[in-house]
């Protein structure tokens, strides 16, 4: 099977980073990758208005900007009803995070938090990873955005999942006969079939 | 009482970038970039060199742990996080890394020793230059870096 490619052509990419020089080494990443719509924005208030009229397939904002700005601005962008970008991807970047930080980027909204130094094989890599993720989309009151949860192991031991689809630790019992042993090693061990 | 929360699935619009034919593959796209990417080493390296400037100047007014210059000397070492990698200064990148974490330390903690940011000081200048030094040599001061910074609970 063919390996998987990104067309990015066509994508529209907003790019929100308080140093210009981060926002160019960035701008050049994404050139790279063929992107040939990106809007930069060195502060929230720019972003803010850009997004508010200008749809984004992809948003990268930056985690340092002074006084937890970029974290803000994704909160609010997510709680934003009318704005087309409210569902729109998100990754965070983020240089040394205080403690007090690593809580908001986790819950502010983004759908990936990203380590800095950005070099290209990592932005890729994320780049793929969030072109084919499937989370399902969370409102809550302290809460909107991607399912925070990677991963499906079902709710905490001794908890009712809150989910309409989550499943009880419980087994329920057998609703038919045992396999046979032979019918068993048929499923670990496929054989073409034969007319 | 509070609202039930919501969970429903949304279109991606990224997905329809992932493709079998056409656009780039990992290999193309991340060479592409980093032919780009290398278009700005100058400037950068440039700006990384008035980042470092700019945090032995502050050191200067760090007095007894006067807020202000640490605060700013945390944002310029943040930036050199975010550049020194870029450019094969990931170790310059990591002890600037260390250098937040100290003074995020200081901060949380109301402490201060101007001896531990002058280590770090030296450190990153040392790390500036990896061609002159040996690995061991690097990968020791890092090392060390890192114990002061752990040092402070």
């Amino acid at each position: 099977m063919a390996e998987p490619r990104l067309n990015l052509g066509k994508a529209t990419v907003l790019l929100v980073q308080a140093s210009a020089t981060e926002l160019d080494i960035l701008g050049q990443m994404f050139i790279g990758f063929g992107v040939k719509g990106i809007r930069k924005c060195t502060s929230v208030e720019d972003a803010e208005a850009v997004s508010a009229t200008q749809p984004f397939d992809l948003m990268v904002v930056d985690c340092d900007i002074p006084d937890g700005a970029g974290y803000d601005f994704v909160q609010r962008l997510r709680r934003a009803e009318e704005n087309a970008n409210r569902l729109a991807p998100i990754m965070l970047v983020c240089g040394h995070a205080a403690p007090s930080n690593v809580e908001r980027a986790r819950d502010c909204g983004a759908n990936f938090v990203v380590a800095k130094p950005l070099t290209p094989p990592i932005v890729y890599d994320r780049l793929m990873w969030m072109a084919r993720e499937q989370r399902q989309w969370v409102e809550a009151e302290g809460y909107v955005g991607p399912d925070r949860r990677h991963k499906a192991f079902g709710p905490p031991a001794g908890e009712k999942g809150r989910r309409h689809d989550d499943l009880g630790l419980e087994v329920g019992l057998p609703i038919g006969p045992d396999l046979e042993q032979d019918e068993i090693d048929a499923l670990m061990n496929p054989r073409r079939a034969v007319a | 009482m509070s609202k039930a929360a919501k969970f429903f699935k949304y279109e991606n619009p990224l997905a329809k970038t992932v493709v079998t034919k056409g656009g780039l593959s990992a290999e193309d796209a991340i060479a592409a970039a980093e032919a780009r990417v290398e278009e700005v080493r100058q400037p950068t390296l440039e700006d990384l060199d008035r980042g470092l400037a700019e945090i032995a100047a502050l050191r200067e007014r760090l007095g007894d742990g006067d807020a202000a210059a640490l605060q700013s000397m945390y944002q310029e070492a943040n930036r050199i996080v975010a550049v020194g990698g870029v450019f094969g200064l990931g170790q310059l990148g990591e002890a600037a890394y260390s250098l937040c974490e100290l003074i995020s330390r200081f901060q949380a903690g109301g402490r201060f020793s101007r001896a531990m940011v002058d280590v770090h000081l030296d450190g990153l200048k040392l790390l500036r230059t990896p061609d002159e030094h040996d690995e061991t040599h690097r990968d020791q001061v890092l090392s060390g870096l890192r114990q002061v910074t752990a040092s402070v609970g």
